[in-house]
Formats: C-alpha cells, sequence, structure tokens
C-alpha cells in the first residue's frame, strides 16, 4: 500500500469553488446509492462519474495517478486471496502453478472491491478539490462547533507536516548509518531509531502549539469569525439537484440494469 | 492493583479535561504519529501494523476518552485517503486508546513502565484488538484485508479449517497483534520514560 498524503490541488475550476457540504452531499448519494442497489452497473456509472468530475476539476492526471497508485496493488492482492482463500469458493476457474483461483471468491472480491473503490475515490476526490480551510468554514456555517472544526482541519494539515518530517529523520538516520534494507531483525531494528525521534519532536511542538493558539483566543468564549466566508452559490444547488435529480432515477429503475 | 482515585470526579467532568485546548491539539499530532508510524512499518516492509501508536500515547498523557477519539478519527482519515479497508477498524482503534487508558489509571501501566508491565498490558491489549477486529475481518472483508497476516490466515485454513474461518482469522490476529503492541508499547515507553512529568497532564 503506498502512502498518499493527500492535499488540495489549486485548479481554475468550479468544483474547487463548490461548496464542500455539496461535495459531501455527493458521497453521500454515492454511498447510499452503491449500497442499497448493490447493483455493478451502478457502482461503475458512478466510478465513471468521479473520474468526469476530476476531469471538470481539472486534476485529471493527478487523480488517475494517486487512485492507480493506491487502489490497484491493492485490488489486485484482494483479487488474488478472495480467489485462493474465499470459503464460499467452490468452482475453480483456472489454476496458477498448482494454485486454485475460484470464481465464487473472485466474483466477491469484485463486487465488494469495485464498490470500496468507487467510495474511496469519491473521498479523495473530496479531499484533493476542497481547501482545507473551506471544509471547516462550511460546517460551522451550518452549526458545527469551532472546536470540532479545528479537530478536522488540524488533522488534515498535520499529515503533509508529520510525512515531511519523517522523510527528513529517515535521511538523517540514513546518513548516519541506519540500515533500513536487509534482513528482518535489522529492519525491526531500524524502527525504533525512526520513530522515537519523530514522536519526541512532535511532542515538543504540541506544547509550543497549545501556548500560541491560546494566545490567539482559542478557548475564549466569543464568537469566532471566519477569514474566509463560505456559502451557498447557485452552482451549488444546480450540482445538487442534478446529481440528487440522477440517483433518484437510478432508485426508481430499482437497479434494473 | 487496584487503586481508586482519591476524590472521584464526575464523567463529565472528566471527559472535559480531557478535551481542554491540550487534549485538542494532540488528537491531531496523535493521528499523524499512528500515520507516521503505519508509514515507518511499510517503508521497512514489517508484518506488523504499528498504526496505534500515537493513540497509546494520546491515552497516557490524556486519557482514554481522548485516544478513543484520535484512534477512531485515524483509521477513518486512513480509510478515505489510502486504505480502503481501514474504516471499521476506528472501533479497534478507540477500544485501545480506552483500554491502555485505562490500564494506566488502574495503575497496571505506569509512566516508567517495567517489562513485566509491558508484557502483560499487551497481551491485554492485543487479546481486547483481537475480539473486535477479527469478526470485522471476517464478516465485512471474507476474512482477508491485504496485510501480513492474511497469510497466516491462508495457512490456518489450507491445514483444514480448524473450526472454520472465524478460528483463522483470530488466531492470526492474535498473533500479529500480539507482536504489534509488544513492540508499540516499548515504545511508547521509551517516550514516556523521557517526557518531563510536568508535561502529563493526569
Amino acid at each position: 500500500m503506498a502512502l498518499m498524503i493527500t492535499s488540495f490541488i489549486q485548479r481554475d475550476s468550479f468544483i474547487q469553488e463548490l461548496n464542500p457540504i455539496s461535495k459531501i452531499f455527493l458521497i453521500l448519494l454515492v454511498i447510499a446509492s452503491i449500497i442499497i442497489l448493490d447493483n455493478l452497473y451502478i457502482t461503475y456509472f458512478f466510478l465513471i462519474n468521479v473520474f468526469f468530475l476530476a476531469y471538470l476539476a481539472k486534476i485529471e492526471k493527478e487523480f488517475v495517478k494517486g487512485i492507480t497508485i493506491v487502489m490497484l496493488p491493492i485490488a489486485v492482492w484482494f483479487l488474488i486471496i478472495h480467489g485462493i482463500v474465499n470459503p464460499a469458493g467452490k468452482t475453480i476457474l483456472f489454476k496458477i502453478w498448482f494454485i486454485p483461483f475460484r470464481k465464487e471468491g473472485l466474483l466477491f472480491a469484485l463486487n465488494f472491491g469495485s464498490k470500496l473503490v468507487t467510495i474511496i475515490s469519491y473521498f479523495y476526490f473530496f479531499i484533493i478539490t476542497t481547501y482545507p480551510g473551506d471544509i471547516v468554514g462550511s460546517f460551522s456555517k451550518i452549526g458545527l462547533p469551532y472546536k470540532a472544526g479545528f479537530l478536522i482541519n488540524s488533522s488534515l494539515q498535520m499529515l503533509p507536516l508529520m510525512q515531511r518530517r519523517a522523510e527528513k529523520i529517515l535521511e538523517a538516520q540514513e546518513a548516519r548509518g541506519l540500515k533500513v534494507k536487509g534482513k528482518l531483525k535489522d529492519r525491526f531494528k531500524a524502527y525504533t531509531p525512526l520513530i522515537i525521534p519523530l514522536i519526541l519532536g512532535a511532542l515538543m511542538e504540541t506544547y509550543e502549539r497549545v501556548l500560541a493558539i491560546e494566545i490567539r483566543g482559542f478557548s475564549a468564549k466569543v464568537k469566532k469569525t471566519h477569514y474566509k466566508e463560505v456559502n451557498f452559490e447557485k452552482k451549488d444547488l444546480i450540482f445538487c439537484f442534478t446529481y440528487l435529480f440522477l440517483t433518484l432515477i437510478l432508485i426508481i429503475g430499482g437497479g434494473n440494469f | 492493583m487496584k487503586k481508586i482515585a482519591k476524590g472521584k470526579i464526575k464523567f463529565g467532568q472528566e471527559l472535559k479535561n480531557e478535551f481542554n485546548t491540550f487534549g485538542l491539539v494532540l488528537i491531531p499530532v496523535a493521528i499523524a504519529i499512528n500515520w507516521v508510524g503505519a508509514y515507518f512499518a511499510q517503508l521497512l516492509k514489517l508484518p506488523i501494523w504499528l498504526d496505534t501508536i500515537g493513540t497509546m500515547i494520546s491515552a497516557i498523557l490524556v486519557g482514554p476518552w481522548n485516544a478513543a477519539i484520535a484512534g477512531a478519527l485515524t483509521n477513518l482519515i486512513k480509510w478515505i485517503t489510502f486504505d480502503p479497508v481501514a474504516g471499521p477498524y476506528a472501533i479497534t482503534n478507540a477500544a485501545i486508546g480506552i483500554t491502555l487508558g485505562m490500564l494506566y489509571r488502574k495503575g497496571w501501566f505506569s509512566a516508567k513502565p517495567t517489562v513485566s508491565q509491558i508484557i502483560k498490558s499487551g497481551i491485554i491489549i492485543a487479546v481486547v484488538a483481537t475480539v473486535i477486529s477479527a469478526p470485522i475481518t471476517v464478516y465485512m472483508f471474507g476474512g482477508v484485508t491485504g496485510g501480513g497476516v492474511d497469510l497466516i490466515t491462508a495457512m490456518l485454513l489450507g491445514t483444514g479449517g480448524m473450526g472454520g474461518l472465524l478460528t483463522a482469522v483470530f488466531s492470526s490476529e492474535l498473533i500479529g497483534d500480539l507482536l504489534d503492541k509488544l513492540i508499540s508499547l516499548v515504545v511508547v515507553g521509551v517516550i514516556i520514560e523521557n517526557i518531563p512529568k510536568k508535561y502529563f497532564k493526569q
């Protein structure tokens, strides 16, 4: 599994300007449809749709790259393991070497795997097309307490920061002669010299950060204002209604495809 | 080995204490530590997850409920960014935080943990984690999640499936979890030994 730290990509399209709530609405519609209708064609429809949206958002290259790097190895692994080991498997479709791959297992992996990939793709799409500051802004407009918004925002910000820290520490320790490849025992031993400097550094920073935000009035019981206002605009309504309409058609069609 | 806190505080107040500014700021940091813990484990191609170190540190520095939130959010964020199977295990991560937090409060795990404390706590936490994760693995993912333990599961099933899929998954998870949690607790022990006492909020 490759580690992808996703960050917002700024492009000049309406998708980045949409209220994050609209995109979350879409995600909920997709999840509801895929789970309620349990239909593979609908799943693939939504999968194609998210790539279409990525194209509209002008991030199609990064999106495809991200999805392939992350999903493909997992999908293949899923197919292989379920094809061989899943208890529902009876009919042998083919053999590689002498290991039998069974139809029911493969079908399960295909079915479940496609649904999972589709849903995750939407979340990934959301993350890279939404400015993190907007996420919190839009939530607090609909009543989310600012501390919860802080949590979400801070977590999304912290991850790329920590990732960079981790890479720096890795380089520093390797320069000091740390073995990161080779026998399992060596690799296990290499873990603590990597993780401990990181954690200690991160914790020390935490104390400084608490001080910094307290000084800026974090806990003060006053009304907070926002640097950037996030509102519901016409494009949000159009976006939401289009997808609501599409989803209703799919549901009424009863998944009869 | 039970220690009852002098002057028990009400649960509501207890929760508020865990979510003060320090607690709130620590949550994203704990999430990031969990994340990088897993990152290094993958980088070094280790067969275990090591994605609960942040949760554990939060459990000791702040408390069980803060750690539960940090743990749950870790898995949810992992889920929506790169790991399609991480979501449901948010419960496991949260449970690990709650367990260690309680163990710490009851004195089973101290700020200067001894080897025996680490081993006992490690086993308890590993069992809790396995008991919660194994059914999730079996019923949501058909027994397979793409981690190293899948190979052990496959092996156990191959030997005539002693008791079926749940047993095989349970056993492989337990082996993985024991190793994972023991190593995590060792790391946690080293860290908290080296943090000045005044930084502990409980």
